[in-house]
């Protein structure tokens, strides 16, 4: 029965190929579309007439079961070419996926720490909360400083060093907060030109460093401006009706205020309350 | 091969979110040395003057003003009637200069300086502008 169907497909495709019906390219195409089929539904008869016709050689192997085989030998050969080359993809992706994992793991657990920690990392990733504050100054009226008369009670930081005595001999009349016995000076500077005086203190406790820097325009009719960049916000304590903008950054934090003719900046390597707490010596401090 | 891409985008995902993490490493503190600086200006009738100042955060090996400028608004633009290039003082924290033009009745002015500090190879820069004047 096989053997009549063989000779039924081979006098169909003679026929077809007489008649020009079909051409060889056709039987190409035939075999083709048989052995991409799942093996259960593949026509083996098919397959080997269609081989007959398009590899004489194959035609003088002659015996069904040799077809046979080397139809599936085909078949297998095609089917282990496809998974060659979908494993040989995932084998190279495994290692490099796996490493970007370890990575986005660690990446994602160093976040979480530095959050923990306090460190706003997404404001210096993304520049959130960039702030460049501009504190302007503007004095109309000249200050005689030569005539002006110290408060009595003036103590500048109430420590009776170097810095205070510096704040005398320049006459800087301004209200500063009182420093805790624990800071001592390390050292002192100061610089004038024009209408500008810079007078700097520097002082530590034990690890903790604070500068205290105070500038002074001593000239009437001035317009000028401090340009006070920042890499995160600002908070804004008032004490007696005077702002001062306390400002966060990674290794230290800062208070800056106006009170013409003086802009001073106080801060160092503290942590914020214990900064709150230096400004809350001063009168009408109550910042928390 | 969908899986494959599925999961390449969650990784991708995954690293943005964490980059922050590094962040700190990565992104310098731009006011590391530099505490403050300002530029000022002020007239005695027609005498424009621009007065500059710098302080650091620590004794820095040198610090100063790499320029200063008086410009004088001429129509829609300024035009620099007045510099001074690379005035600095080494181991110090403050630092202040002053420079005058004899300018014109009238004419309104501005300054520009250019603030520079630097210690143990580390260094920072500024610039910034002053409000105008007018001279009278």
């Amino acid at each position: 029965m096989r053997r009549k169907r063989m000779a039924d497909y081979h006098i169909w495709l003679v026929q077809m190929l007489h008649k020009d019906i079909l051409t060889k390219e056709d039987v190409g195409q035939i075999l083709d579309s048989q052995l991409n089929l799942p093996e259960k539904e593949m026509d083996v008869d098919l397959i080997e007439e269609c081989m007959q016709f398009l590899y004489p050689e194959y035609k003088r192997g002659g015996v069904d079961a040799k077809a046979q085989e080397f139809v599936m030998k085909l078949v297998e050969q095609d089917a282990n070419q496809n998974k060659n080359i979908s494993g040989h993809m995932h084998s190279r992706l495994r290692p490099a996926m796996l490493l970007l994992l370890i990575l986005a793991g660690v990446m994602l657990l160093g976040m979480a720490i530095a959050y923990a920690l306090g460190y706003p990392i997404w404001n210096y990733a993304f520049h959130w909360g960039d702030e460049q504050v501009r504190i302007e100054i503007d004095v109309q009226s000249p200050m005689n400083t030569s005539e002006s008369i110290l408060p009595q009670q003036y103590q500048g930081v109430g420590k009776g060093d170097a810095f205070d005595e510096k704040l005398k001999e320049l006459q800087f009349d301004l209200t500063l907060p009182r420093l805790p016995d624990r800071y001592s000076l390390s050292n002192v500077d100061s610089s004038t030109g024009g209408m500008i005086t810079n007078l700097l203190g520097f002082y530590k406790a034990g690890e903790t460093e604070l500068h205290i820097s105070i500038q002074k325009v001593t000239d009437a009719n001035v317009m000028g401006s401090l340009a006070v960049e920042k890499e995160s916000g600002y908070e804004v304590m008032t004490i007696s009706g005077t702002s001062y903008y306390l400002f966060m950054n990674i290794d230290y934090v800062e208070v800056v205020w106006v009170s013409p003719p003086y802009i001073v900046q106080i801060g160092g390597n503290l942590d914020r309350q214990e900064l709150v707490n230096l400004f809350n010596t001063m009168d009408g401090g109550e910042n928390r | 091969m969908k899986k494959t891409l599925i999961s390449l985008v969650l990784c991708l995902v995954c690293i943005c979110f964490a980059t922050g993490a590094f962040a700190i490493e990565f992104r310098p503190n731009a006011s590391t040395l530099i505490m403050s600086c300002g530029v000022y200006i002020s007239n005695s009738g027609t005498t424009i003057t621009a007065d500059t100042s710098i302080a650091t955060r620590i004794t820095a090996d040198e610090l100063g003003f790499s320029y200063i400028r008086i410009q004088e608004q001429r129509g829609a633009s300024w035009v620099t009637v007045k510099s001074v290039t690379d005035k600095y003082k080494l181991n110090g924290s403050t630092y202040t200069y002053s420079i005058s033009y004899a300018g014109t009745a009238g004419n309104v002015y501005r300054a520009m300086a250019g603030f520079y500090a630097e210690d143990a190879g580390e260094s920072d820069s500024r610039s910034g502008t002053s409000s105008t004047i007018t001279a009278n």
